[in-house]
C-alpha cells in the first residue's frame, strides 16, 4: 500500500500550518524572552511547579484508586459489569466545562455536599480524577484481562500466593497499558485549561490558565511565549514516551485469557463493593450532581428561551458539523497514509500532545489577520478532532491481515475497490466511534474558542463560561442548566460510541 | 501456460528467487516444495502480481504480466489462513470476485450457491465466517477461488492449518475437484506428502532456485543431488550417492553390521547401523521388527544386505 502515502500530504499540510508554524514561532519568541529573570520570578516558578505537581499527584491518585478497580473489573464477573465498563466511557466525552460545573455542584459555594472546596487544591484534583481515573481503569483493565490464564496458573503452581501473582505476574504484564495511561493522564492534567480555569481559583490555576490571562488580559506576550515554550517542552517529552509505548501495545498476547469468576467470600465481595463505590463516587457523582441541581433550578430553565442560547446552540451545531467533516477528511487521509508507518502514526498524536491554549496562542501570533476568521477557527477544531478518527482507523487498518486486501486483489478488485469493499467495511465501527469522539471534542471545545472566536460566534461552552462570570444566583443557575444541556448532547455522542460496542466485542471474541 | 523466466527477488539481501524459471502447463497441477522460509509464498505473490519482480519475466498464455495488476490477471490465490472477509457472510465471500467481475447480483448468488454445493457447503450461505471450522473455512476459500473460473489457481500451504486426518481427505478431494475443472494450479508446500499426493509435477525450491522439477515417481527414482534426496525422504544420503529404502534390508546371510542405536517408533523401529565405517538408517515395520526382535539390541551385530544395483549416483 505504498501508493497511499501521498495522502499524508493532506494532514501534513494541516499539521504544518496549524501546529508546526505557530509552535516554531512560539519557540523563537519564547526563547528570546526566556531569561533567568523569568525563571527566578517566584510567581511563575510556583505556576510551573504547581502544574507539574497537580499532574503528578493526579497520576499517583489515579494509580492508587484505579489499580484495585481495574483488577476487580478484570477478574470478577458480576451483574452490571458490562454496563459499568460502558459508563466509564462517559467522562471521556464530557466537555471540561460540564466536569467543572459538576465539581462545583458538589463542592462549590452552594455545593450539594456542603463541603466548601473553593480555593483549595482539592477541587482541581477531584476534577482531574473525574476525567482520568476512568482512563486508567479502562486501560489497566484491558491489560489485566489480556494476561493468559496459563501464565497465572503457572505462577500459582510455582508457589505464588494470589497477592504475589499480582505483584510478580499481573502487574508487570499490564505495565505497558498502565504506563501509557499514566502518560496520557499526565499530558491531560499538565495542559488542563478549562478545569483549572474554573476550579483552580487564584492560587491553584495551571500554566495554561496563566498563559491565557497573560495574553487576553495583560497583553504580556513575551512572558506568555516563554511559559508556552516550557509547557511544550515537558508535554512533547511525555507525548513521545506515550507514542512509543502505544506502539508496543499492538503486540498480541498469545493464549487463552483468564475466565472471570463470580466473587465469593466476604473479602472479594467487599473489594468489589469498594471498587464500584469508588468508581461511582469519582467518575459519576459530578454528572449526577449537575442533573440533580438542574432539576431544581426551576426559573433558570426559562433561560433556554433566550435567543442568545439558541444562537449559541446553532453555532455549536454548525462548528461541530464542519469540524466533523474536516475530521473525517483528514482522519481518513492520515489513517490510510500511515498504514504500518511508525513516523506517520506518531504524528497523529501531535494534536493530543500540544495544548489547545498554546496552539491558539501560536495561531494568533502567526496569523493575526485571521484571528477572527471562521477558517482558522474550524481549522483549529478540525486539528483537535481529527486524531480521534485517524488513530482509531489506523489501529484497525493495521490489524487487518495483509492477506485480506491481497485476496481481494486476486479476486479482481482494484486498489480503490479494495478500500471500498474490504477496508472501509471492516473499519466502519472504528470510523463511527472516531467520529463520535471527534464530535464530542468539537462540542465541548472551549480553549480555542475563547482565543479565536468573535462575540457573535458564542458557543454553548463560551456562553456557560460567560454566565458563570456574571453575578447573581440566576446566572449561576442558568449556567448549570446550560451545562446540563451540554451534558445531554455529549450523552448522544456517548450512546453513538457505546451502542455498537457490543458487536465489536463479539468480533474480538472470535 | 504459466512461464516464469529468470525471475529474481530479494528481501533484506537474501535471495528468495534468483534467476528462477518454472513452467506450469495447461490443466497441470504443479507443486512447489521447499523448506519453511525459503521464499515459496513470495514466489506465489510475484506470480499473483502482489509484489513487484526485480528481474525476469512472468508470462501467461504468451502475455507478459509485468504491467498487469493483480485484479486483471484472473488468477485466484488461496492463502494459508484462507483470508476470508470477516465482515461478509459465507455467500458474500464467495460472491466477492463475481461482483468485482461485474456479474449481476442474482446470477452471482446462483453461481456461488452452486459452487458451495459442490464443495459440500449447501445451506451455509448466511453463516458468519468466524463461526466456521477449519475444514469449512478451507472449502469456502476454495469455492471463492473457483467460482470466478480463474485461469490459474495459486494455493499457499492450503492444508497446513488443518489436522492430519482432515488434511489427507481434503487433499484427495481438492485434487479431484481441480482436475475435474481442468484449471492449472500451482501449490506451495513444505510437506512432501502433500506435494506428492496433489501434484502432477513437483519443483524443489532451495536457496532461491529450482533444484529439480519432475513427476513424483521420477523424483523418487532419480533425485538430482543430495539435498533433493534427503528433502524428499531418503534416509541414506551421502555426497555422491543415495540409497532408496528398498535397497537395503536385514538378512542373516548378509555381511555383518553393528547396531548403533535402536529407536522404537509408532509404526515399527528405526535402526542406525554401521558397516565398513559407513552409517546406515533402516526403518523396520512392526511385523519385521517382531520377526527380528531377538537379535536386535544396541551393540549387537546383524546381517545387512545392500543392493548395489539400486544405489543412485549423483552426476
Amino acid at each position: 500500500m505504498r501508493s497511499t502515502r501521498w495522502l499524508a500530504l493532506l494532514p501534513l499540510a494541516l499539521l504544518t500550518a496549524l501546529v508546526a508554524v505557530p509552535l516554531s514561532r512560539l519557540s523563537t519568541d519564547g526563547a528570546s524572552a526566556l531569561s533567568l529573570a523569568f525563571l527566578s520570578d517566584p510567581y511563575y516558578r510556583w505556576r510551573l511547579a504547581w502544574s507539574l505537581a497537580q499532574a503528578l499527584a493526579t497520576c499517583g491518585l489515579a494509580l492508587l484508586f484505579g489499580l484495585p478497580i481495574a483488577w476487580t473489573l478484570a477478574r470478577f464477573d458480576f451483574p452490571g459489569r458490562r454496563w459499568l465498563l460502558r459508563l466509564l466511557m462517559l467522562p471521556f466525552v464530557m466537555p471540561t466545562l460540564v466536569a467543572a460545573m459538576g465539581v462545583l455542584a458538589l463542592f462549590g459555594p452552594q455545593g450539594l455536599t456542603g463541603i466548601h472546596g473553593q480555593d483549595t487544591p482539592w477541587l482541581l484534583l477531584y476534577g482531574n480524577l473525574f476525567y482520568n481515573l476512568p482512563l486508567l481503569v479502562r486501560s489497566a483493565q484491558e491489560g489485566f484481562a489480556r494476561i493468559p490464564a496459563n501464565r497465572l496458573m503457572a505462577a500459582r503452581s510455582l508457589g505464588a500466593t494470589p497477592w504475589r501473582v499480582f505483584w510478580r505476574v499481573e502487574l508487570p504484564g499490564a505495565m505497558p497499558w498502565i504506563c501509557s495511561a499514566l502518560c496520557l493522564i499526565f499530558l491531560y492534567c499538565f495542559s488542563a485549561f478549562g478545569l483549572a480555569l474554573i476550579l483552580g481559583g487564584q492560587r491553584y490555576a495551571t500554566v495554561e490558565v496563566e498563559i491565557y490571562t497573560l495574553v487576553a488580559y495583560e497583553l504580556n506576550l513575551s512572558d506568555a511565549s516563554a511559559l508556552a515554550l516550557s509547557v511544550l517542552a515537558v508535554a512533547s517529552l511525555v507525548a513521545f514516551g506515550y507514542a512509543w509505548l502505544e506502539r508496543g501495545l499492538a503486540r498480541p498476547m498469545r493464549g487463552q485469557v483468564a475466565q472471570r469468576c463470580v466473587p465469593s467470600g466476604w473479602r472479594q465481595c467487599a473489594l468489589l463493593a469498594l471498587a464500584v463505590g469508588l468508581l461511582v463516587l469519582l467518575a459519576l457523582a459530578p454528572l449526577a450532581a449537575i442533573a440533580w441541581r438542574a432539576l431544581w433550578a426551576g426559573p433558570a430553565w426559562r433561560a433556554l428561551a433566550d435567543p442568545e442560547v439558541w444562537a449559541a446552540l446553532a453555532n455549536t451545531a454548525r462548528f461541530t458539523a464542519l469540524a466533523l467533516g474536516g475530521a473525517c477528511l483528514f482522519g481518513l487521509a492520515h489513517a490510510f497514509a500511515a498504514r504500518r508507518s511508525v513516523l506517520l502514526g506518531t504524528l497523529a498524536f501531535l494534536p493530543y500532545a500540544v495544548s489547545p491554549v498554546c496552539v491558539a496562542f501560536g495561531l494568533l501570533l502567526v496569523y493575526p489577520r485571521l484571528s477572527a476568521s471562521l477558517t482558522l477557527l474550524i481549522g483549529a477544531y478540525t486539528l483537535l478532532a481529527y486524531p480521534f478518527v485517524a488513530r482509531g482507523m489506523s489501529a484497525t487498518l493495521d490489524a487487518v491481515p495483509a492477506h485480506l486486501p491481497q485476496a481481494a486483489r486476486t479476486l479482481g478488485a482494484s486498489t480503490w475497490r479494495v478500500v471500498w469493499r474490504v477496508l472501509l467495511p471492516i473499519a466502519a465501527p472504528a470510523l463511527r466511534r472516531g467520529m463520535a469522539f471527534a464530535a464530542a471534542t468539537a462540542l465541548g471545545e472551549f480553549a480555542v474558542t475563547l482565543f479565536l472566536s468573535r462575540p457573535e460566534w458564542m458557543t454553548l461552552t463560551t456562553l456557560i463560561y460567560q454566565r458563570l462570570g456574571r453575578p447573581g444566583a440566576l446566572n449561576q443557575d442558568s449556567a448549570l442548566v446550560l451545562s446540563c444541556l451540554l451534558m445531554l448532547l455529549a450523552m448522544v455522542a456517548f450512546v453513538l460510541i457505546e451502542w455498537q460496542r457490543e458487536g465489536d466485542d463479539d468480533v474480538a471474541g472470535r | 501456460m504459466l512461464q516464469v523466466d529468470k525471475v529474481s527477488k530479494r528481501y533484506d539481501h537474501q535471495w528468495l528467487a534468483r534467476d528462477l524459471s518454472l513452467t506450469v502447463g495447461a490443466g497441470e497441477i504443479m507443486a512447489l516444495l521447499g523448506p519453511s522460509g525459503c521464499g515459496k509464498s513470495t514466489l506465489l505473490k510475484l506470480i499473483a502480481g502482489l509484489e513487484p519482480v526485480e528481474a525476469g519475466t512472468i508470462r501467461f498464455a504468451g502475455q507478459d504480466l509485468a504491467r498487469v495488476p493483480p485484479e486483471a490477471r484472473h488468477f485466484a490465490l488461496m492463502f494459508q489462513d484462507f483470508a476470508l472477509f470477516p465482515h461478509l457472510n459465507v455467500l458474500d465471500n464467495v460472491c466477492f470476485g463475481l461482483v468485482e467481475r461485474r456479474t449481476p447480483k442474482a446470477t452471482a448468488r446462483g453461481q456461488a450457491r452452486a459452487v458451495l454445493a459442490t464443495v459440500g457447503l449447501a445451506g451455509y450461505d448466511d453463516r458468519a465466517v468466524g463461526a466456521l471450522s477449519g475444514g469449512e473455512a478451507q472449502r469456502v476459500a476454495l469455492a471463492r477461488a473457483l467460482v470466478t473460473a480463474p485461469r490459474l489457481l495459486l494455493l499457499d500451504e492450503p492444508f497446513s492449518s488443518l489436522d492430519a486426518h482432515l488434511r489427507l481427505s481434503l487433499q484427495t478431494e481438492f485434487r479431484q475437484r481441480i482436475r475435474a475443472l481442468g484449471i492449472s494450479a500451482l501449490l506451495v508446500t513444505h510437506d512432501r506428502q502433500e506435494a506428492f499426493t496433489m501434484a502432477d509435477r513437483v519443483a524443489l525450491l532451495y536457496q532461491g532456485g529450482i533444484q529439480q522439477c519432475d513427476t513424483p515417481s521420477a523424483l523418487l527414482a532419480a533425485p538430482a543431488d543430495p539435498w533433493v534426496a534427503s528433502f524428499i525422504g531418503f534416509d541414506n544420503v551421502c555426497d555422491d550417492w543415495a540409497l532408496p529404502e528398498t535397497a537395503l534390508w536385514l538378512d542373516a546371510a548378509g555381511r555383518s553390521a553393528h547396531i548403533e542405536t535402536l529407536t522404537p517408533l509408532a509404526e515399527g523401529i528405526r535402526l542406525r547401523l554401521s558397516q565398513d565405517g559407513q552409517c546406515y538408517t533402516l526403518h523396520l515395520s512392526a511385523r519385521e521388527a517382531a520377526a527380528w526382535r531377538t537379535q536386535l539390541a544396541p551393540g549387537a551385530d546383524v546381517g545387512l544386505v545392500i543392493d548395489e544395483a539400486a544405489r543412485i549416483r549423483f552426476a
